[in-house]
């Protein structure tokens, strides 16, 4: 009966044989890899949002109010088991009102949109959803603190971004406080090219300005960003050296030079310099960016890149999208930022997930008749998750290197540099996103 | 003056004998002086990183170094940045004699064509090219680093490289094995000697002293001859240009069979023997089928077949819809509390149904519904299958019971015949659940449609095979 058997390779039968050790405990197997565990999904949900209100809402209310039950979604599936993040492309669909209770409306609505998804969930994802966002900051309080968010950032505006009910002491309650939508996931590849338009670079004169804004990670630190210990400043050396390696030439800026752009000051002034190859020309500026620091300089200069730079990259602080926003800004300078809606730019935000805050706000500001949605002339480079200040600047460092690459790949016509190659450059696979690239014009060599 | 002279001559010869006795023994003896830097890089690496590192670090105090062996340890201090210059400098003062073997160790983590985590692609050749010291063994104790990108690229810094081609464990090499250097004198001998001491570390059968890291997966290793590297790429330019002519149909098929059957930890990286044979199979041309079998011998492939290099057993039922109750390790281990509590057991054979069995315990079952069924039922720490025969209803034993052992869970490939750009002298993995390990053939390659980094862009493989565009 048993010489049924037939053994193919290299095993042997035997009727009982000697015995192994059998130490088969599960054991977690520790590999020397860290590697992209993330890839893209759509992820579709029906979300039901509660709005306490005497009146009917209307679809701009309740539009609002879905707005920042999606919003609220963030610090839950960062802090996922699987972890999480938006795009930020979410399209909401089918609103209406599921039921009334009292003064309390149930509005339900349909959500699309695409995330970076942590590798795991294949078909479905959980999404926590604050079942009414205009009340769940006050409840996740037990006495005079919010054990649900984080021990640093406690205050409402933070909330969003670092709540979690999962969190050690948050006593939330599921179906009280929060519910659970079970999310459709699709995972797919993203392997379709877009690149920057290298030929529309050039000003007026054929020149190439690109405004290197170093915001610092910590503005007690020296000024000087060849001595400072700032983290940035690390940055802002090893970029520095790197184009005097590759034939630039330098130049720091007088006092009366830096005036010229910061009209006033809040502070000391920053550091500037030039560095100057041919057409190409960087900028680079060090000093505080922060929207609560001395950071005027800084906002006359930044203001100078938004209206006059081929391209501005800022590598610093998002201050949860505040370092930046225009409205803060032009408030603090007391002067409106003139976009040139006839110039194609590249924006590179190099901050903690800057593809969050830095988007419509700025597309919004090139609109012309011709081109409603902004993109046309504008592309913006935003980049990845919330990640350490000290992994930053290496990867603000990787993108700088590699578009002064690209730029001189265009220029000799060797080829044009994708945004996916500049976005795999800085090892985020796909942890940034594009925006503005969808109409881009196929690059031509740089003349 | 004759006695004289015959004494003398007997003198002679008996001084000659000891001399020569001398020399013979002083040969036997000859030890071969060994100069060997270990580097731990990873200082941002977490707290359970460090341990690893501490863990083998330990391990290297235990090397009894001599005059023969010198073995160096450099580990950048957790928490601070790398500080490339004292690098430099330890690695200079570890290798100070011109005429003793040289080897160097690197420990983190890796990532295919990007180098390590800590140490860049292009930050290691510039570091070895500093060195001015023309190595004859580096090991890359890290993952995925037996690829073929990244080989090409450190060709020049050392005769012989040991990598692996899949993920690799943190515990790295077994380092007491740097302690018999002394003993070989040929670079290549030691670099495979090493080698096989990594991977016999991991094997169950061999009672490796590392096989506590091992639950379900290979450990995989290669060795290396750089010198041939040129050759072999110089050949394979002709592989981008197949797959560039493809139509898309063919590329995308080929793409997904590689990504789905013969990829790494790291979905990116395909074994590169695997996408040669694959390519083949497409192809419709003998010329190009001759090319590309040239290519596969090279990486010591004879034949496809023989790859088939796992135990895949036929178990034949005594009757129809007849029940195999079975366990695993002589009815040790894949009881139904084991089995519902490590994935591994179904992985090798899924089923939800169990019955009383041996050792008072119950046993997973599984009902034949043909009359037989072939099965690859090991796996790491599971060396022996053992079932026997219920009949359908589940009451009546219908055979005696059969335990199948393997014997040998390590595939070990040695180079059979030189050729010009026959770079893998040795390969070897450990075999994991079923006949899954069968995938590795030596070197992994960068999928050909994943988009570049610049940095891969530029790497000297790329240039010269077109590999990837931007």
């Amino acid at each position: 009966m048993f010489n049924k058997l037939l053994l193919v390779t290299s095993a042997s039968m035997v009727l009982m044989s000697s015995s192994f050790a059998a130490t088969m405990q599960r054991k977690n197997e520790k590999k020397l890899y860290v590697g992209s565990n993330s890839t893209e999904a759509k992820l579709t949900y029906i979300g039901v949002v509660e709005y306490d209100s005497t009146k009917t809402p209307s679809e701009k209310t309740m539009r609002n109010v879905i707005e920042s039950q999606v919003e609220h979604t963030i610090g839950p599936m960062s802090a996922a088991q699987y972890t999480a993040v938006p795009k930020g492309d979410h399209v909401i669909s089918d609103v209406k009102i599921q039921s009334k209770t009292g003064s309390t409306f149930k509005i339900e609505y349909t959500y699309t949109g695409t995330v970076v998804l942590e590798n795991g969930p294949k078909t479905t994802y959980d999404i926590i959803l604050a079942k009414n966002p205009a009340k769940i900051y006050e409840a996740s309080f037990v006495g005079d603190v919010s054990p649900c968010t984080d021990e640093h950032y406690q205050s409402e505006g933070d909330f969003w971004y670092f709540w979690n009910p999962n969190q050690a002491g948050c006593k939330l309650k599921k179906d009280k406080d929060y519910i659970i939508a079970k999310a459709k996931v699709e995972r797919f590849e993203n392997t379709t090219k877009s690149y920057p338009e290298y030929h529309n670079l050039p000003d007026e004169n054929g020149n190439i300005t690109i405004h290197m804004m170093f915001g610092m990670d910590d503005s007690a630190k020296g000024r000087n960003p060849l001595t400072s210990g700032d983290i940035n400043a690390h940055i802002y050396r090893d970029f520095r050296d790197y184009l005097i390696e590759n034939g630039y030439t330098g130049k720091k800026w007088t006092a009366a030079e830096i005036n010229k752009i910061a009209k006033t000051k809040d502070g000391a002034a920053p550091y500037v310099e030039t560095f100057t190859k041919g057409m190409i020309s960087y900028r680079f500026f060090f000093g505080p960016s922060a929207i609560d620091e001395d950071s005027l300089a800084f906002h006359w200069f930044y203001k100078d890149a938004i209206e006059n730079a081929s391209v501005m990259l800022y590598g610093g602080h998002s201050g949860l999208g505040g370092h930046l926003d225009l409205a803060a800004i032009e408030q603090n300078l007391g002067e409106e930022i003139k976009f040139n809606k006839k110039r194609y730019q590249i924006f590179f935000f190099d901050s903690c997930t800057s593809y969050k805050y830095y988007n419509t706000q700025y597309f919004e500001r090139k609109m012309t008749a011709k081109d409603p949605k902004g993109s046309k002339k504008l592309d913006i480079f935003t980049n990845g998750l919330a990640t350490y200040f000290h992994v930053m600047p290496e990867s603000n460092r990787a993108i700088a290197i590699a578009f002064e690459k690209a730029l001189g790949y265009a220029q000799a016509g060797n080829g044009f540099v994708s945004y996916q190659s500049l976005a795999k450059q800085i090892d985020s696979d796909n942890l940034f996103g594009i925006n503005g690239d969808e109409d881009n014009e196929a690059p031509k060599k740089i003349k | 003056m004759v006695m004289k002279t015959m004494k003398l001559q007997r003198k002679l010869s008996n001084l000659l004998l000891i001399l020569l006795l001398a020399l013979v023994s002083a040969n036997v003896f000859a030890e071969t002086k060994w100069e060997v830097a270990t580097v731990f890089l990873g200082a941002r690496e977490n707290e359970e990183f460090q341990a690893d590192i501490e863990s083998n670090l330990r391990e290297i105090s235990r090397i009894k170094t001599s005059a023969s062996l010198a073995v160096t340890t450099y580990r950048e201090a957790p928490g601070k940045n790398a500080d490339r210059t004292k690098l430099l400098t330890f690695l200079k003062k570890s290798f100070q004699d011109p005429k003793a073997k040289k080897a160097l160790v690197l420990y983190g983590h890796g990532d295919g064509p990007t180098g390590l985590r800590d140490l860049k692609t292009a930050e290691i050749k510039k570091l070895l090219s500093d060195l001015k010291v023309k190595l004859d063994i580096i090991w890359f104790d890290a993952c995925f680093l037996a690829n073929i990108e990244f080989l090409y690229e450190l060709r020049k810094s050392s005769s012989y490289t040991i990598a692996s081609e899949e993920a690799e464990f943190s515990a790295g090499l077994p380092f007491e094995a740097l302690s018999e250097l002394p003993t070989i004198a040929d670079a290549q001998e030691a670099s495979v000697f090493l080698a096989r001491r990594f991977i016999e570390s991991y094997s169950y059968l061999k009672n490796g002293a590392q096989t506590d890291a091992v639950s379900t997966s290979s450990a995989t290793i290669s060795v290396v001859d750089n010198k041939e590297l040129e050759s072999f790429t110089g050949m394979f330019k002709k592989v981008s240009d197949l797959i560039k002519k493809l139509p898309p149909k063919d590329q995308t098929a080929l793409k997904n069979k590689l990504s789905k059957k013969f990829s790494m930890d790291e979905k990116s990286l395909v074994d590169l023997g695997h996408l040669l044979i694959e390519l083949r199979l497409i192809s419709k041309d003998s010329t190009v089928d001759q090319e590309l079998t040239k290519l596969i011998r090279l990486l010591n492939i004879e034949s496809v077949k023989k790859l088939k290099t796992n135990p895949r057993i036929r178990i034949a039922a005594p009757e129809e819809n007849a029940i195999m109750v079975f366990g695993f390790n002589d009815w040790e281990n894949g009881m139904q509390s084991e089995y519902l509590d490590n994935p591994l057991f179904k992985d090798i054979l899924a089923t939800k149904t169990f019955v009383q069995g041996p050792n008072k315990d119950t046993w997973p079952a599984k009902k034949f519904e043909n009359k037989s069924t072939y099965l690859s039922p090991f796996a790491p720490g599971v060396n022996s299958f053992d079932y026997y025969f219920l009949d359908a209803s589940g009451k009546k034993k219908i055979s005696e019971p059969v335990s199948i052992t393997r014997t040998r869970d390590v595939v070990e490939t040695a180079m059979t015949k030189k050729a010009l750009g026959s770079f893998l002298v040795y390969s070897a993995y450990t075999q994991e659940i079923g006949s899954k390990a069968e995938k590795y053939t030596g070197v992994n390659i960068t999928l050909f449609t994943e988009i570049p980094s610049m940095d891969y862009f530029e790497l000297e493989f790329n240039q010269k095979v077109g590999w990837l565009s931007l």
